[in-house]
């Protein structure tokens, strides 16, 4: 285990509540549970961006339907870096990325009324540093136990979460981080049908945590299409609500339009059987074809840095 | 490594997009496949016939 810094901060956040706590690059955020069997809402933003913010289907397309120890946390798919490394993480800790979060419509329609909600928890938490409603994105969510099944129906099983288990969140870049208890939890599995607190802290950066920063940067930067502001065509954050056509505005599509080249191939006659045997196994619609798809496969399974599922 | 067909042999077509071509020169420049795009394409298609296909 890393050596962490002093301890910063130290927050219980009661039901059904959330706070934005800032974590500079290096600095370690530790979620706890207190009590036990409470699913977390959580939210990032870079501290002095907040239009790049922690981006819960590039974190889910990078990894897995779940993250786990190891894994990075990305930012959304227009700056597309890492946030977060996930230093440590409870067994107990079943992760979610696909629920989103919950909002008050929900309950109101099963017959609660007012509700607590994570849409609306967030939304107070951010208020702190003028963030809008709006701005709460997809929560990646700690100790939320869902499943799924083969024809995509998506549910939630009992909260498996521990009193004093906890995450270790190692922020990459400065970030507004942001827990909350999740309201939903009184009325189903998602916190076993009652509500508790969590315990949040911020550990300082330390010689160790910086170096495992620079390790992932040098690892996960430097790619094309991880932009800063300054890089995209248009860059000014709209100030009104209403879209408005702009005429004078010219797309600029990447590798438009898309050219073929033709390259001529010779196979004998015992290599052409077998091209067309793939052909009859589906792997293309003609032998040309086949060949496209096997030399990229090819590359995929053998040059290709960090492919995993191939 | 560069093969040549031994019987009969037949010429297909391959087309490749300007972004799938990328490999193809990356392939050229290792040299380990050939020296030309035709080349390239047999030898690292027949390379993955080798491996067992899909």
């Amino acid at each position: 285990m890393l050596q962490y810094g002093p301890l910063k901060a130290d927050v219980v956040l009661q039901p059904v509540s959330g706070k934005a706590l800032p974590v500079l690059r290096g600095e370690v955020l530790r979620i706890i549970q207190e009590e036990g069997e409470q699913c977390v809402d959580f939210n990032a933003f870079n501290l002095h961006d907040y239009k790049e913010y922690l981006g819960v289907s590039n974190t889910r397309s990078r990894n897995a339907f779940r993250v786990k120890k190891g894994d990075i946390i990305w930012s959304v798919s227009s700056r597309d870096r890492p946030m977060f490394l996930i230093l440590e993480i409870a067994e107990t800790c079943r992760t979610d990325l696909l629920g989103g979060r919950c909002r008050a419509s929900l309950f109101d329609r099963r017959g609660y009324g007012l509700h607590t909600n994570c849409q609306d928890t967030l939304s107070a938490a951010i208020g702190e540093y003028d963030l809008t409603p709006d701005d709460v994105h997809d929560s990646l969510n700690f100790w939320m136990n869902t499943e799924w099944d083969s024809v995509g129906r998506y549910f939630t099983l009992k909260n498996t979460g521990r009193k004093g288990d906890y995450v270790d969140l190692l922020a990459t870049i400065d970030t507004l981080s942001v827990a909350a208890t999740c309201g939903s939890g009184d009325v189903g599995w998602t916190s076993n049908f009652s509500l508790k607190p969590i315990r949040v802290q911020v550990f300082g950066a330390s010689d160790e945590t910086v170096a495992r920063v620079k390790e992932i940067d040098r690892q996960n930067t430097g790619f094309k299409g991880q932009r800063t502001p300054d890089e995209f065509k248009v860059n000014k954050i709209k100030a009104n609500r209403e879209l408005r056509r702009n005429p004078s505005y010219v797309p600029e599509f990447v590798n438009y339009p898309i050219t073929n080249k033709s390259i001529e191939v010779l196979l004998s006659t015992d290599e052409l059987a077998k091209t067309n045997q793939l052909v009859t196994a589906g792997l293309g619609n003609d032998a040309g074809e086949v060949i496209r798809i096997g030399v990229i496969l090819w590359y995929m399974r053998n040059r290709e840095p960090g492919r995993r599922y191939w | 490594m560069a093969d040549s067909p031994s019987d009969a042999a037949q010429i297909i077509e391959v087309t490749f997009n300007q972004q799938q071509y990328v490999i193809i020169e990356k392939l050229k420049a290792e040299g380990q496949f050939g020296r030309t795009d035709e080349e390239i394409v047999r030898n690292i298609f027949l390379e993955f016939l080798r491996q067992g296909g899909v």
